[in-house]
């Protein structure tokens, strides 16, 4: 007899294998609408798979090629929702998340609310520019720079608007806000150095009006301009990450061609060490895909960014449709299963905060927290278990603080350096 | 032009008013999908002039997609695009486009552009010269 996977497990081999919709499903009615935005990764299926430890959040792979031969089927019995393997016929129950109020409101300006931001599990995330200018460039015999596995540049305009009004961003984030949200990312393709400038009013905006946990996703500074991380930190940012995506230098160059032109493999991890070094454990993060490269290179980049104390964001590669990458194979369950083993382990050994900060579930990747069913039961795990409820506790009335509004340090239009011409 | 070519249209004329009328391009790709073995298919609830393919790609329906719609006054899109296979969502899936004027399109791109449709935007088929990003919103 097959015994079930836990629900980290399970997570792993949905993210690998996807899932199919049984027509018994009603999900125009019980799920939210589905939303291919910023990179394309969410433009699955959100669930929640419940679990003792916690539940957990995902963003199932509905719509590629290789989720119509998924051996997993959704299927809807009652008013319940199962995921049915039919490899073992064994029967997971699942949550479907509905689709927040504010998703059918639109702004004072007229913009469909969803137009502008996405909750990606519960965080939202605000893709703020104008698409990514690798998608603009042409060089080295191709038609573009972008990214291989990424779809950014389809989405903007498609599926997203061009421009965001930062009054659009301040609403969306306060009726986020309302419905229990407590983090709005940010993130920015490649603008020519000018990136960070363009994040910062919205920032400001959403600290000093809204009041919520802010992340910043952007390409890293030149070394001459870190006083910008400075600048953003005074605006009221408690989180940066950087993607550098893989740890092998061939495989970064070969499938990043606009970041190792423009930037290179480096310029990432000097950012990192800059920012992770003025912010607390856990605060900064550094962004890889697992089951590209070779698995021993994705292990190698979390014992990195552990070692910097900064927070391993582990993606699993989604071949997304109309990627560079569509064709090819999605990882094996098995790898990816030691590589978030990997990521909880090196978490725990050093000290990297894990699960502290209040209702953030990202539902593109496998967190480390939830990587906690992975790790065996013995007296080490009940340590660190003993250890996250300290911290958490500890840790409540600074973000209690982080979530009321405040007045920023810094004046988010004029950086406190001329802004540097762009590249 | 040639008689209806698409599915589900109505006269040539009318059909080619959908993009904004008097580009050449439009009128080659029709005289292109009328030539073509396979079936087209127009969406007439869709902006622009909006055409899927009946036919099967690795033994799935295929989901390719062209739109053409002009922006602005005297530019057309051809745009490949995949719409969602879930009936409810409205998400598409861009393969990027070709910007036109008025000016007449070789037909061997016209080919290359009804071919990438018909094999369901396989990457070894993408035509030269597609562009991936717009500086503008799409309409459905």
């Amino acid at each position: 007899m097959v015994a079930p996977l836990n629900p980290c497990e399970l997570e792993i081999d949905l993210f690998c294998r996807g899932v199919r919709i049984d027509r018994s499903c009603s999900l125009e009615e019980d799920a939210r609408v589905f939303r291919r935005t910023r990179a394309g990764l969410g433009s699955g299926l959100e669930l929640v798979l419940p679990g003792g430890l916690k539940d957990i959040w995902m963003n199932a792979p509905v719509e590629e090629d290789f989720a119509q031969a998924s051996p997993y089927r959704l299927v809807k019995e009652g008013a319940r929702y199962l995921l049915l393997d039919e490899r073992n016929s064994l029967r997971y129950p699942v949550r479907i998340p509905p689709e927040p109020a504010w998703y059918e409101r639109r702004t004072t300006l007229g913009t469909p609310m969803q137009d502008v931001g996405v909750l990606q599990g519960t965080y939202l995330g605000i893709y703020i520019s104008n698409s990514c200018g690798y998608w603009w460039m042409r060089g080295e015999g191709r038609e573009a720079l972008n990214c291989a596995f990424c779809t950014t540049g389809y989405n903007v305009g498609v599926n997203e608007r061009v421009d965001k009004a930062v009054e659009d961003v301040v609403e969306v984030a306060a009726a986020a806000k309302a419905e229990g949200c407590t983090f709005t990312h940010f993130n920015t393709g490649f603008h020519g150095g000018r990136d960070l400038e363009m994040v910062a009013p919205y920032v400001a905006a959403v600290k000093e009006r809204v009041g919520q946990l802010v992340g910043v996703q952007a390409l890293p500074a030149r070394p001459a301009d870190y006083w910008k991380y400075d600048w953003l930190l005074d605006l009221g940012a408690n989180h940066f990450s950087f993607c550098w995506e893989f740890q092998h230098p061939d495989w970064f160059a070969r499938l990043c061609p606009g970041k190792r032109a423009t930037l290179g493999q480096d310029a990432f991890f000097r950012a990192l060490e800059y920012c992770q070094r003025k912010m607390p454990k856990g605060a900064c993060s550094g962004e890889i895909i697992a089951g590209v490269e070779p698995i021993e290179w994705t292990l190698r980049a979390i014992d990195y960014i552990t070692d910097l104390g900064a927070f391993p964001t582990v993606c699993i590669f989604r071949p997304c449709i109309g990627s560079d990458m569509e064709h090819v194979p999605s990882p094996r369950s098995e790898d990816m299963i030691g590589v978030m083993r990997h990521m909880y382990e090196a978490c725990r050994r050093k000290g990297i905060p894990i699960g502290a900060a209040p209702n953030i579930e990202v539902s593109l990747i496998v967190q480390p927290d939830d990587a906690r069913y992975l790790a065996p039961r013995d007296l080490r795990f009940w340590a660190q278990e003993a250890r996250s409820w300290v911290v958490r506790r500890l840790a409540a009335p600074v973000f209690a603080r982080e979530l009321r509004p405040r007045a920023p340090k810094a004046d988010p239009l004029h950086p406190p350096r001329p802004r540097p011409a762009a590249a | 032009m040639s008689a209806v070519v698409l599915k589900g249209a109505a006269t040539p004329d009318a059909l080619a008013a959908r993009s904004g009328g008097g580009f050449p391009a439009v009128d080659a790709l029709l005289e292109g999908v009328a030539s073509a073995p396979e079936t087209f298919v127009l969406d007439p609830g869709a902006a622009g002039i909006d055409w899927s393919v009946e036919n099967r790609v690795r033994g799935l329906p295929n989901r390719a997609r062209i739109k053409c719609w002009s922006p602005k006054e005297g530019t057309l899109l051809v745009w490949f695009y995949k719409r969602s296979a879930l009936p409810w969502s409205v998400d598409r899936f861009s393969y990027g486009g070709v910007l036109v004027g008025r000016e007449r399109v070789p037909p061997a791109a016209i080919d290359a552009w009804l071919r990438y449709q018909v094999g369901g935007f396989h990457p070894e088929q993408r035509p030269p010269g597609i562009r991936r990003s717009f500086p503008f919103d799409l309409p459905a």
